[in-house]
């Protein structure tokens, strides 16, 4: 079973990762906030015995959030109110900007994203910003690893097309 | 642009970090009972109005069977405790009816006439508190039972 000390230190780690992967699911800042609290809190009440406890928390996190998110889709449907999408980036200037990178250049970079799909924008998240393995990846999202790495691929082809370099194979 | 730089360049922008997340776990997972929760809960709870007023006639209907030792209760009986400290309630005068005070020598029409016996006196713990409405029917019956000896008595002189 896993420990609460186990638990606080993957949090310490984790946690603004994780709160990236909800948000890109999400597109909703408070939102994403909620649902890592809410996993973590479940955790500590029904810890289980995870095999790799990394993989199991963000699973938990996707399962969560795709959850919040169909929720959140009822509701708009409800009242046809137009959803705004949060970025996973800061562009408002609270956090430290590359020398190298203009806003506008991530701005481009923020809207190659976008537009892809669903499950490439996933792999890109987890593998980019979450920092885990390929395989790692595959067990969150429950696919196998061939097809993780070749969505990667089909998805750094798109970016490259968008951002207007070559990519080299 | 290879796909390192690709990458470098999707790292290079800053994320948005959360802002109403705790950095660290709480120490102590929340209690799961505590007394003044566990109080507030019995005070929140919905308690139907006839339950409520139930309770309160039951408390104090047994409150005034514990604070009535020695007093006369409606209905003539006498309420009043004993040597060995057990508490007797037997039939006594109401205060209503005509007739003589204890003591005066002279007897009631019941009495002349061999008419019904008062109930006797029995301690409460003996028989118990569940007792009660039982003793009372019978007080209530004697008394009605004397009510109307005595109507009787008057018609026959």
């Amino acid at each position: 079973m896993v420990s609460r000390q186990e638990l606080g230190h993957l949090y310490q780690r984790e946690r603004d990762r994780l709160f990236t992967y909800a948000l890109s699911i999400l597109r909703d800042q408070h939102l994403a906030e909620d649902v890592v609290q809410d996993v973590f809190q479940r955790l500590c009440r029904h810890p289980g015995e995870p095999r790799d406890l990394q993989t199991y928390v963000y699973a938990c996190v996707r399962n969560r959030a795709l959850d919040v998110r169909q929720e959140a889709r009822s509701r708009e449907t409800a009242s046809l109110e137009p959803a705004e999408h949060d970025s996973i980036y800061s562009f408002d200037g609270s956090a430290p900007w590359s020398g190298l990178l203009s806003e506008e250049r991530a701005r481009q970079v923020e809207q190659a994203i976008d537009q892809l799909s669903e499950e490439e924008r996933e792999v890109v998240v987890l593998y980019v910003h979450g920092e885990l393995t390929f395989e790692s990846v595959a067990s969150v999202l429950k696919a196998p690893l061939g097809t993780v790495v070749s969505r990667y691929r089909r998805a750094l082809v798109k970016l490259r097309k968008a951002l207007g370099g070559e990519l080299s194979p | 642009m290879n796909e390192k730089d690709l990458e470098d360049l999707l790292r290079s922008i800053p994320l948005k970090k959360p802002t109403a997340l705790p950095d660290s776990l709480p120490k102590h997972q929340a209690k799961g009972y505590s007394v003044p929760g566990t109080v507030l809960t019995i005070l929140r709870m919905p308690i139907p109005l006839w339950a409520a007023v139930a309770a309160v006639v039951l408390a104090v209907a047994a409150s005034a069977y514990w604070q009535r030792e020695g007093k006369t209760p409606a209905g003539g009986a006498v309420v009043s405790r004993r040597r060995d400290g057990a508490i007797a309630l037997h039939a006594g005068p109401s205060g209503l009816e005509p007739g003589p005070k204890e003591g005066s020598g002279v007897k009631t029409a019941e009495e002349r006439q061999g008419g019904p016996t008062p109930a006797p006196a029995a301690g409460l713990e003996q028989e118990g508190f569940w007792k009660l409405p039982e003793r009372y029917e019978r007080m209530l019956l004697a008394a009605v039972e004397s009510q109307r000896s005595q109507v009787l008595g008057r018609r026959r002189r």
